[in-house]
């Protein structure tokens, strides 16, 4: 009986040490797996904001010559005294073909429009980061939270397995000196192994099912 | 052990009265044993009677210790684990901080940079505006309409830097992070920026330290573990041996389980604390102040990062880093000195090498931690009359030597710790090995040499005997570094000098009598200017305007040097009220000293980028609300009975000469038109260095019970005319000549 509960035993430990082995090596790969995520993401937020960035750069000189265009055309229609009045059309011509000659040159920006009649050319970078990141593939898949959740998951259960091949190797122990002591420890020795062995084996249940 | 071949053996153990077991076969024999005789046998048996209660405490002990080591291996593996999450999440921490610090800076760069165009936008408008008024020319209708785009323009970039704090930096360019109220504007703004990496970065560290413990505690187990398989092993060999022996295996094997249990205990107390947030946001506050006490005008910074850096270590008490930054708060909360401290209370000397201390304890073993314990303690050990202080000194002071080998300041300071152990040959020899060090960076080399003679001064003040050492050591020091005329007679040793110190500039003049002595063309003139602050924490250098100097030729014949002081520092200051010093070293030997004590009151530093000036006023006036920075600086007491104005106009393009002295007298008039009664004057025109302007002068006006005090130059380079006017009561008059005397131009441009 008592050599029967040891090949028990034997198999389930090996089983269970299998499963935390297991276990223990995805959650080492989880961590890594969402280790890159984190710095794939990072990187790739950090190219669309260098992105928009090097837009803003553009985008408000833009907005200068927009700006500077619009008001003089404006100050151009109000002026009583006609030479001012040219002079500043022409200035003003020459404001737009500059910001004409920019506004190509912004590549994430959706091109910008020559503004509202004061000249205000709406960008609001953050709106422009965010639409970058949401139209990212890449970015969309990366989820290093949720990943780091899973490897802890992992860790927990290749944990609790580790904990359970001890119990088995414990059960495993009392029934060899079950089997091999004299008549007295033998009894002392069986009952604790088959309590360990029972105890041990609801857990892995428990886990495998948790699992 | 047992062989299953045998007759079952009774157990007497459990029932004594049985009768005994027929004799065993004389032929059957245990584990190669030979025959035994009747009597040998009758011998065993009773041995066997006792060796079965034996065994069963030893299965017990057994099973004990299985099961120990069971709990212990699964604590083992479980402390493993949390070490490697502690370690993963300082590896986020890391990875986020980093990131974080890029995103800081390139947005905060955006929102600087748009805020700054605003700025200028809105300066140039203005100073469009004050051309009317100051040069009485009004402007074109062109001008009008370019000022009225100017600021739309300044207006739109306004909102866009709003926009970019709002939603990237998250922090507003306002109150003290402004540059109305940063001195180094954008300084405080970027630090503040930085709090966040900083954050993340305590919380990196946190995680590293409790990696460190759970990584302890697992070892810990690893080790009971293996004092388990040796209890295992002892106590189940224990039942293939003799009983006698097999007692001893016991014993042992139970002294080993013993004490795996015990140590397993002591080793599962105090668990690793998890990171903490408050410590870590207490951490960032703390280093932010401590960042931007250095560009404050007082102390109060220094004394917010101890505040938050209790707070830190209270939360997290193993905070390496926040016991080294507490150190240097602390240090410098005290020390009238910035940069190279050397002087500060004792009380905060002994605060602050307690704290680096501990940091170093804890396992913070950089150069900044060595090397200021080192140069603490040396200041500690002279202020505090401790001798022995001076080896510890030498033991951080050569441990930093050993990681950062070539900094000047180290070798510096192991020199003077040397010179105060009286060991004078290896103090020099040390003190050119600092210089050669020094030279290899010309730009720094003099900032280094003054943090030496600072800390040679500290040694000649507390140990008068060790006064002939440190003279022959500075001389040595300026002689090596700066250099020596060749063929130069024998400098003088007994300058008088004649000195003028002002909030705004230092100057010393060697009069005609001894002027003959030094050749300014030949030779090697070096100036240590010192400041001991009012409390007489000691004499440290003004390391801004230390250094090889200039000689003029003064109106008596004589030499002066004169140094602008307060737009050197940075952020820009005024001298505070103190007593100052001046070592001139010619050719390497000191030639002269002098002191002067001098008591400006308590100063307020005024400095306007745009308009290109500071100067420095009492503390009671107030600013008026008519200032614009970039345009007019308006100070005054709170009922405007004294002030200062100073107004920046351009002038037109097609303008190429400017009648300073008529926009002078014009701008006062109007100035004063407006709130002074009938003014009387002008004197006749001064020609003093007015701010350093060209077509300068300067002239007063007298009025009713009181004076103006004007002054006006070009500055070619911009086309634009500053006029200043000082105005107060006659009883008052020094106060007004302090401020006016005390404005300086920021930034010299030089002209073709």
């Amino acid at each position: 009986m008592v050599g029967v509960l040891i090949a028990a035993v034997s198999i389930l430990g090996a089983v269970v040490v299998w499963r935390a082995s297991v276990e223990s090596s995805n959650a080492s790969d989880l961590t890594q797996q969402g280790t890159q995520q984190l710095i794939l993401q990072q990187q790739t937020r950090g190219s669309i904001e260098a992105g928009v960035a090097r837009d803003f750069r553009l985008y408000t000189q833009f907005q200068e010559h927009v700006l500077n265009w619009r008001q003089m055309l404006a100050q151009a229609d109000q002026a009583t005294d006609p030479s001012l009045a040219a002079d500043l059309r022409s200035q003003a011509r020459g404001e737009l073909s500059q910001a004409r000659h920019i506004r190509p040159l912004m590549q994430n920006f959706d091109r910008p429009s020559f503004g509202d009649d004061r000249g205000i050319v709406p960008f609001d970078p953050a709106q422009q980061v965010q639409a970058l990141a949401d139209a990212n593939l890449e970015l969309t898949g990366l989820h290093p939270g949720v990943t780091f959740a899973a490897a802890a998951d992992a860790h927990d259960r290749a944990l609790h397995l580790v904990g359970i091949a001890v119990l088995f190797a414990a059960a495993l122990l009392f029934l060899t000196f079950a089997q091999v002591a004299r008549k007295g420890a033998r009894g002392v020795f069986a009952v604790a192994g088959l309590a360990v062995m029972i105890a041990a084996t609801v857990l892995f249940a428990l886990v495998a099912v948790a699992g | 052990m047992t062989d299953e071949s045998l007759p079952p053996t009774p157990d007497h153990s459990l029932d004594p009265a049985s009768p005994p077991a027929p004799p065993m076969p004389p032929h059957r024999y245990v584990f190669g044993e030979e025959p035994d005789t009747e009597a040998e046998i009758a011998a065993e048996r009773a041995d066997e009677a006792v060796t079965s209660r034996s065994e069963a405490l030893v299965a017990i002990l057994i099973v004990f210790a299985t099961l120990a080591a069971a709990v212990v291996g699964f604590l083992q593996i479980w402390a493993s684990g949390r070490s490697d999450a502690a370690a993963a999440s300082a590896q986020r921490d890391a990875i986020a901080a980093t990131a974080q610090q890029v995103r800081s800076d390139r947005w905060s760069e955006l929102q600087v940079s748009t805020l700054e165009t605003s700025t200028l936008d809105g300066q140039q408008a203005d100073l469009r505006d004050s051309q009317a008024q100051v040069l009485g020319q009004p402007e074109t209708p062109a001008e009008q309409l370019l000022g009225v785009r100017l600021r739309k323009l300044s207006d739109r970039y306004a909102a866009l830097s709003t926009t970019i704090g709002n939603e990237f930096t998250h922090i507003s360019i306002a109150g003290r992070l402004s540059p109305a109220q940063d001195p180094s504007f954008p300084t405080r703004f970027v630090n503040q920026n930085d709090r966040q990496p900083i954050r993340l970065h305590a919380l990196q560290d946190a995680a590293n330290t409790e990696s460190s413990g759970w990584s302890a505690h697992a070892a810990t187990y690893t080790a009971v573990l293996t004092l388990f398989a040796v209890a295992l092993y002892l106590l189940g060999f224990s039942l293939a041996l003799p009983a006698g022996l097999g007692r001893w295996f016991v014993r042992g094997g139970v002294a080993f389980l013993v004490i795996g249990v015990a140590w397993a205990a002591i080793g599962s107390t105090g668990q690793p604390e998890a990171p903490s947030e408050t410590a870590a946001a207490a951490f960032a506050d703390g280093t932010v102040d401590l960042q931007n006490a250095t560009d404050a005008y007082d102390s109060s910074g220094y004394r917010d990062a101890v505040a938050h850096l209790n707070r830190a270590i209270e939360e997290r008490p193993d905070f390496a880093r926040a016991y080294l930054n507490r150190g240097q708060a602390t240090y410098f909360a005290s020390s009238p000195t910035q940069g190279l401290g050397t002087v500060t209370s004792p009380e905060a000397l002994r605060s602050a090498i307690a704290d680096l201390k501990h940091a170093v304890d804890l396992g913070l073993d950089n150069a900044e931690a060595l090397g200021d314990i080192g140069a603490m303690s040396y200041q500690q050990a002279l202020v505090d009359n401790r001798p022995d202080l001076l080896n510890q000194a030498l033991d951080f002071t050569k441990r930093v030597i050993a990681i950062d080998p070539q900094r000047p300041l180290w070798l510096y300071n192991l020199g003077v710790t040397e010179l105060a152990l009286g060991r004078r040959d290896q103090a020099m020899a040390t003190f050119r090995s600092a210089d050669t060090a020094a030279k290899k960076d010309l730009s720094t080399a003099a900032f280094w040499v003054t943090g030496a003679m600072s800390a040679l001064d500290v040694l000649a003040e507390h140990r008068p005997s060790a006064a002939d050492d440190v003279l022959a050591a500075k001389q040595f020091v300026v002689g090596d570094l700066f250099g020596t005329a060749t063929g130069a007679p024998a400098p003088p040793s007994d300058l008088r000098l004649q000195l003028v110190v002002t909030p705004s500039l230092v100057q010393f003049a060697i009069p005609k009598a001894d002027a003959a002595s030094i050749d300014p063309t030949r030779d090697v003139v070096v100036a240590q200017w010192y400041y001991d602050d009012p409390d007489d924490h000691g004499f440290a250098v003004l390391p801004e305007v230390s250094g090889r100097v200039a000689l003029n030729t003064a109106a008596d014949g004589g030499w002066f040097n004169v140094l602008q002081y307060l737009p050197t520092p940075a952020p820009p200051r005024c001298l505070p009220t103190g007593t100052y010093r001046v070592e001139v070293y010619v050719n390497g030997h000191l030639a002269g000293t002098a002191s002067t004590p001098e008591n400006f009151g308590s100063l307020r530093t005024v400095i306007d980028e745009g308009l290109n000036a500071g100067f420095c006023i009492p503390t009671g006036w107030i600013q008026n609300p008519v200032s614009k920075a970039g345009v007019t600086q308006a100070w005054h007491t709170p009922d405007a009975s004294e002030g200062i104005a100073v107004i920046r106009a351009t002038v037109p393009g097609d303008q190429t000469s400017v009648n300073v002295p008529k926009i002078l007298d014009i701008g006062v008039r109007k100035f004063a038109a407006a709130f002074l009664p009938p003014l009387r004057g002008p004197s006749a025109p001064q020609h003093f260095l007015f701010m350093g302007l060209t077509h300068q002068l300067e002239q007063s006006y007298r009025y009713q019970g009181g004076v103006i005090q004007a002054g006006a130059g070009y500055d070619p380079g911009e086309g634009a005319v500053i006029v200043a006017i000082a105005f107060g009561h006659t009883d008052r008059v020094n106060v007004i000549e302090q401020a006016f005397q005390s404005l300086s131009s920021l930034q010299q441009v030089p002209q073709d």
